[in-house]
């Protein structure tokens, strides 16, 4: 209840000094419209650069509109100095000196330097990365479309590789084939037989053809004498039929049977007279033809002779031939083995241009790709920055306003009467560190829900861990500043102290130098600093939605510099009450007296005109002696 | 029997009456009341037998008797409880720095009384106050208070009378405290400020604005309720100081110059609220340098002068010390009181102080009647013409200034 009422009281004093009121609503406010507007896109950085070359080539010329159109602002200067200047009066991030006649080529060396201001620390990195990008991007360019040039011409010389292996197998093919009718006709002409007998008796082939004539005429007369004896004995036959006709009377069947005998007969007869006149014809064809054979023997006798010329000059001929042949096969062996070698040749060619394992321009160019992927969920630089500025807010409001409500409260003139209630020191502290929560609160969440509505930052994804690290940043924050208003005595050196505390607060994180710039030792102790701590926890919450267990760590040493601050100002806040209440006492008192004096002297007091009496209470017996006798030394 | 402690005080508080000296010879350099023996006394150039006459006899009777008697503190431990003194302040000392503020002071206080506590600005009176209601701590000595003030039961086995530096939470919950600036919020109401030390004195919300109700009433505020504390005058603030120190009904209120910087009307207002707190019951200690507010209010004065209590005792008593010591104030047409004062000299009457003030001679004299007309002989002489005339008893700051004077003495 005490505490309540405490924290009520607290917040009606904040509230009803206008200023305060301001800065605790309008505040988060007016920051986060500012920033959000500010930083509420995902673009790049624009970056501004001064050129300078002696003598602009295509080559620089091309850089310079590449980098145009990469969202830079160039300037051209007319001397290198002039461009340096511009970076020293922060008109542009980068001075770049382009070399004159600036080109590709193979004796050339293409050297482009870059001025940068150091003390940008947080942009000269940047500034060098990009800039070098754009012209390593020219640069690449160039390389790739030469790399695909040789590539071009390597694919050209593996196609027409590829087409002479084809004719080189064919030529391979057609000469084993021309191999293989060498050996083939070498053997042919080696086995050509050319023994050949000429001893065929041709003239015993005339006698016996002659023989023949002699026989078919025999053969002739023979036939003749057999068709006569079968045409008599067909007549014989007949007549013998005949006269069984008459004989046979009314027999049908011996008639039917006489009948077919004389059909028969008839049959007889007329291929008897056939055969005659074929054996006729046959022993004339026969004539004919074996005289014919008569004449071919005596030809094939002549082409005998002449054949046998013939095979003696063939023989001579194979002679020649023979060995010819083997020096023939040779060749071709030796043909075939050249062959062989050439195809070998192309088929090493054709391996390492297959063992090629990057074909592609571009990765020759570029081996190695990099991407760049946001492991974050956010999309704008402030979304990026939120966490950092939600820290910022919280030190800042938290720092301060825990000093300004000791400070003031050791200022007002209740402070005196608050020191001699029965009141615990520690309900009063608590209740200032809850008032100061409260109104951190208040400020938080009109940041964090303008944030979320307007800016889209996501939030609500974590919410809980986000709430745990905001209460324990801001209880280290604001028991920090609850301290600084205890040790300091004004008001106005406690606020100062508060703010260098701060300030040396965020000017060891990473907000404004990059803690990899600090030296190794600074770099560990940097690592305890509140401010980091608590950035990196939000940082990893917010922005990468890690789990509580991940951030145990973190969480871990802001809640014991939660409870450490918090018990060692419970400890001592009795101490540094009284001594607060000692200073206030030296503080009001004279003062009270010497305003009571001041008073005095402008306004005369009736009450002792009534009773001067009273006079002797400021005035001691000497002093009043010593005014009589002044007056009369005067006189 | 009740038991009788002696306590060196300083003063007296109570002592037996001695004759004065019967020695009336004003030119007599024996006699204490010479004048020129009691300015010589004050003057360290005077001669060795100014001193040792000062040695002898030249002091006040009243000076005299206060510096050899010592005072009895009585505890009449037969007596119950309730009728003892509330509270009892035993060889306090404090030092700031070394720089001693106050040595050995001892006095007490009863229930229901008005306690003054006089004397100049920057005595102590403050650095004892704050001592009494044990807001500092002493550098030797305790002030105690009656048990049953502090703690509901009384056990009688515990002693009567406990520390309240041992006790510091329940002796704030018996104490009101308005110190010489008024102490509160300034940007809340009067309202709101007497809520919040209702609430942080440990009361309940009904008896908050019960008695948050009954206090702006009590002390004039009603129309002011709902003002800023700052937007206040300074006789309200005052005001709403005292019930803020009054919210959880303490039964002793300290109240540390309460109507300084007020004017006389103001001041009367305060007074009467005073009054009729006192009539509630509840016993107020005064510390203030207005001692026509310690006459009129105080039942009992502490004078507090040189780092000690140099006089205790109800105005009365303390009077009685200076009987027959007037003031007598005397205006002149000419207002050339140096030659008046010159001529007084040399006419060797007994009087104790002369000075001039706001167009008046006052002359202080334990012999009004006697050199009054001896006084306006010699003014007459001078051809002076008396305007005014007025003799009166004396005040409660002369008083003061003997004993001071007298203090530094020693």
């Amino acid at each position: 209840m005490k505490i309540i009422n405490l924290v009520l009281k607290n917040f009606k004093l904040l509230l009803r000094s206008k200023t305060s009121a301001l800065i605790i609503f309008i505040g988060p406010l007016l920051l986060v419209s500012l920033l959000g507007m500010a930083f509420s896109h995902s673009s790049t950085f624009v970056l501004t650069a001064s050129t300078y070359s002696p003598s602009y080539s295509d080559l620089s010329e091309s850089l310079v509109t590449k980098m145009k159109n990469q969202n830079f602002r160039v300037l051209r200067q007319d001397s290198l100095e002039n461009c340096i200047s511009s970076v020293k009066r922060s008109e542009s991030q980068a001075c770049i000196l382009f070399p004159p006649g600036m080109k590709l080529g193979a004796d050339k060396t293409n050297k482009v330097t870059f001025y940068v201001d150091y003390g940008q620390i947080d942009l000269v990195w940047l500034i060098l990365d990009v800039m070098e990008a754009r012209v390593s991007e020219r640069n690449t360019e160039i390389t790739k479309d030469l790399t695909k040039d040789l590539l071009d011409r390597l694919w050209y010389v593996k196609d027409r590789t590829n087409t002479g292996k084809g004719k080189l197998d064919f030529l391979k093919q057609s000469v084993d084939e021309i191999k293989d009718v060498a050996s083939g006709a070498k053997l042919g002409v080696k086995g050509i037989d050319l023994n050949v007998s000429f001893d065929a008796n041709i003239d015993d082939s005339e006698k016996k053809a002659d023989e023949i004539l002699l026989l078919v005429g025999d053969v002739e007369t023979d036939v003749q004498e057999a068709f006569n004896e079968i045409s008599a004995s067909s007549n014989t036959i007949s007549s013998a039929a005949s006269s069984l006709r008459s004989e046979a009377g009314n027999d049908t069947t011996m008639l039917e049977n006489l009948d077919k005998i004389n059909e028969e007969l008839d049959k007889i007869d007329t291929k008897l007279s056939d055969l005659r006149t074929g054996t006729d014809n046959n022993n004339v064809d026969m004539t004919t033809k074996v005289g014919d054979i008569k004449k071919s023997l005596s030809s094939v006798k002549t082409s005998f002779e002449d054949a046998k010329q013939k095979v003696e000059n063939m023989k001579k001929q194979k002679d020649q031939v023979v060995p010819r042949f083997n020096n023939l096969t040779t060749d071709i062996e030796n043909l075939l083995i050249s062959i062989d070698g050439v195809d070998q040749l192309l088929d090493q060619i054709l391996l390492k241009i297959d063992a090629l394992q990057i074909t592609s321009p571009d990765k020759i160019v570029n081996p190695i790709t990099t991407e760049i992927k946001p492991i974050s969920i956010q999309r704008t630089h402030y979304n990026n920055l939120f966490p950092g500025l939600l820290v910022i807010i919280i030190m800042i409001t938290g720092i301060l306003l825990g000093t300004t409500l000791v400070s003031v409260e050791k200022k007002s003139k209740a402070f005196f009467r608050n020191n001699i209630v029965p009141t615990s020191y520690f309900t009063f502290s608590l209740a200032t560190y809850f008032t100061a929560l409260s109104a951190l609160f208040i400020q938080l969440l009109i940041f964090i829900s303008v944030s979320a509505f307007f800016f889209e930052t996501e939030v609500l994804t974590s919410l809980s861990v986000v709430a745990l690290i905001i209460f324990l940043a801001s209880t280290v924050f604001i028991v920090v500043g609850m301290f600084m208003g205890f040790l300091f005595r004004t008001e106005a050196t406690a606020t100062l102290a508060s703010i260098t505390l701060g300030s040396l607060f965020m000017l060891f994180s990473n907000l404004v130098i990059p803690l990899e710039a600090l030296s190794e030792w600074m770099k560990q102790a940097v690592q305890w600093n509140p401010f980091v701590i608590a950035e990196s926890a939000l940082r990893q919450s917010l922005l990468f939605n890690l789990p509580l267990a991940k951030m145990a760590m973190n969480l871990g040493v802001l809640a014991g510099y939660a409870v450490g601050i918090f018990l060692l100002l419970v400890i001592l806040q009795g101490a540094l009450r009284r001594l607060a209440f000692i200073h206030f006492r030296k503080t009001h008192e004279p003062q009270m007296v010497k305003e009571k004096k001041a008073a005095k002297k402008l306004v005369p007091d009736i009450s002792k005109v009534e009773n001067p009496a009273n006079e002797l209470l400021i005035k001691s017996p000497e002093e009043a002696e010593a005014e009589i006798s002044g007056k009369q030394e005067k006189k | 029997m009740a038991e009788k402690k002696e306590v060196d005080r300083g003063k007296a508080i109570s002592k037996p009456k001695k004759k004065r000296s019967q020695n009336k010879n004003p030119k007599d350099p024996e006699n204490p009341n010479n004048l020129q023996n009691l300015q010589n006394s004050k003057n360290p150039k005077n001669t060795k037998d100014t001193k040792n006459a000062k040695k002898r006899n030249t002091e006040h009777p009243a000076l005299h008797i206060i510096k050899h008697t010592p005072l009895k503190v009585s505890y009449p431990f037969d007596q119950p409880l309730e009728k003892r003194p509330i509270l009892t302040i035993k060889g306090i000392s404090k030092s700031f720095n070394k720089k001693l503020v106050l040595k050995e002071v001892n006095f007490e206080i009863d229930k229901g009384d008005i306690f003054g506590l006089i004397g100049m600005s920057g005595s102590g009176k403050t650095t004892l106050f704050q001592l009494m209601a044990g807001v500092i701590n002493p550098t030797s000595g305790d002030v105690q208070v009656r048990r049953d003030i502090l703690f509901e039961k009384n056990n009688p086995e515990k002693p009567d009378y406990v520390s309240v530096y041992n006790n510091q939470t329940r002796l704030r919950r018996k104490i009101g405290y308005a110190s010489q600036m008024p102490s509160f919020y300034e940007h809340l109401t009067v309202e709101e400020n007497l809520q919040l030390y209702g609430s942080l004195y440990g009361l309940k919300r009904k008896k908050i604005k019960e008695r948050s109700a009954q206090l702006i009433k009590m002390v004039g505020l009603q129309e002011e309720k709902d003002t800023l504390a700052s937007n206040l005058s300074g006789g309200m603030q005052r005001r709403l100081d005292v019930a803020c120190a009054m919210i959880h009904e303490p039964e002793i209120l300290f109240l540390d110059e309460p109507t300084s910087d007020l004017d006389p009307v103001m001041r009367r207002q305060l007074w009467n609220l005073i009054k009729e707190i006192h009539k509630q019951g509840k016993t107020v200690i005064i510390a203030s340098h207005i001692l026509e507010e310690v006459e009129r209010l105080c039942s009992k004065i502490a004078i507090l002068h040189g780092k000690k209590i140099v006089g205790y005792g109800s105005l009365e008593e303390l009077k009685e010390l200076f009987a027959g010591y007037q003031e007598i104030r005397i205006r002149v047409e000419s207002q050339d009181y140096d030659n008046i004062m010159r001529r007084l000299r040399k006419e060797k009457l007994v009087i104790d102080r002369m000075f001039e003030k706001e167009g008046n001679l006052l002359l202080y004299t334990n012999r009004a009647s006697k050199n009054l007309s001896k006084i306006l002989r010699a003014i007459e002489r001078i051809d002076e013409k008396i305007v005014s005339l007025d003799v009166s008893d004396a005040h409660l700051g002369e008083i003061f200034e003997m004993l001071a004077r007298k203090q530094e003495e020693q």
